[in-house]
């Protein structure tokens, strides 16, 4: 009984005053993480269009937009296999002399489409890679990166209330 | 008078000096104070490895947001993205201001309560997590860790919860303790 009396009137005495003192934290943390937001190099931005990188474009914009898309997937081939974005076609850099041909013809049968490349996520480089060589190769301009990549689809199905394709 | 009691079991102190009349004797005087010196070894250690948890965790986050803004969106909890950019901006700073200040007098309470209630939501959303079968890296330590691992993480969670609900008791002063 002695016991639960004392811790009872220890938290009634201290958590106040710890919460109190806490405020002191949170200023801190506020202030400190206020002036990194402003000055670190690699602070996230607070609003998403800011996060989209150059060449990158969010499927929200493509889905508002009426132009034909040609979907490259540069996630491995196990992954496209198992699922993708419809009609997408696989290619990757260790792949890249197999599948170009693919693209090439799907691509000259459509030549008004733009060429969007996916990879997982934000955190991939894959997709920014294989873009970057096709507009070396090809000399198009027109080849944009799926921001967020599959996720995003992934998102956009969940939103759209269509499940896993 | 448990804290006599316990001063003395903990110092080792020989029983027969234990067994006179410690209440304003020497021999009792000296057990309570071998107590203490341990309690303050022991609320010490504790401290440490509160600190190097929640430094190791707090600094490479601190160091690239960008990297932890990933992991945060992953739980799938925060319905916008601005709430994951302000998670992923103040929480690493408060686990480094917290770790400090559990060595600074008048904020150590502060800062073990707040460790410890940091402790509990972040064990609560590794439960979500894993009831809602996510695949996920744990963010925990902002580097790239392994997905799914979610026994071990929730060790690891209780342990901390553990550690900081101790340093709270050891924290208590006796005398404070029967006021009020």
């Amino acid at each position: 009984m002695g016991l639960s009396v004392r811790t009872t009137a220890s938290i009634q005495t201290f958590l106040p005053m710890a919460l109190a003192r806490s405020f002191l934290l949170l200023l801190l943390t506020l202030v400190s993480g206020a002036l990194a937001a402003w000055l670190h190099p690699r602070a996230v931005p607070f609003s998403e269009a800011t996060l989209v990188g150059p060449g990158e474009v969010r499927l929200s914009e493509l889905m508002a937009g009426s132009g034909a898309i040609l979907w490259i997937d540069a996630r491995s081939r196990e992954a496209w296999e198992e699922s993708r974005i419809p009609g997408a076609l696989p290619l990757s850099e260790d792949a890249w002399e197999d599948q170009l041909p693919a693209v090439m013809e799907a691509w000259f049968s459509r030549p008004e489409s733009v060429l969007v490349v996916y990879c997982d996520s934000r955190a991939c480089a894959s997709s920014h890679q294989v873009a970057e060589r096709l507009r070396a190769e090809l000399g198009e301009p027109e080849v944009l990166v799926l921001h967020n990549g599959w996720e995003a689809w992934l998102e956009w199905l969940k939103r759209s209330g269509r499940g896993q394709p | 008078m448990s804290f006599v009691r316990r001063g003395g079991r903990d110092s080792g102190v020989a029983p027969s000096a234990l067994s006179g009349d410690h209440s304003n004797g020497y021999s009792g005087r000296e057990a309570r104070a071998g107590g203490w010196r341990l309690r303050r070894i022991a609320l010490w250690m504790l401290k440490l490895v509160a600190m190097a948890v929640f430094l190791y965790a707090a600094l490479p986050k601190i160091a690239d947001p960008r990297a932890f803004l990933a992991d945060v969106e992953a739980y799938r909890v925060l319905p916008a993205f601005w709430m994951s950019a302000a998670v992923v901006t103040f929480l690493p700073w408060f686990e480094l201001w917290l770790a400090l200040g559990l060595w600074v007098r008048g904020l150590s309470r502060a800062s073990a309560w707040s460790g410890l209630l940091l402790m509990l939501a972040f064990t609560g959303l590794l439960l979500s997590a894993w009831f809602r079968g996510l695949d996920i890296a744990c963010g925990c330590f902002g580097q790239s860790e392994a997905t799914g691992k979610y026994g071990w993480w929730l060790i690891r969670d209780l342990l901390l919860i553990a550690n900081f609900g101790l340093i709270l008791l050891l924290e208590r002063k006796p005398g404070t303790s029967r006021k009020s």
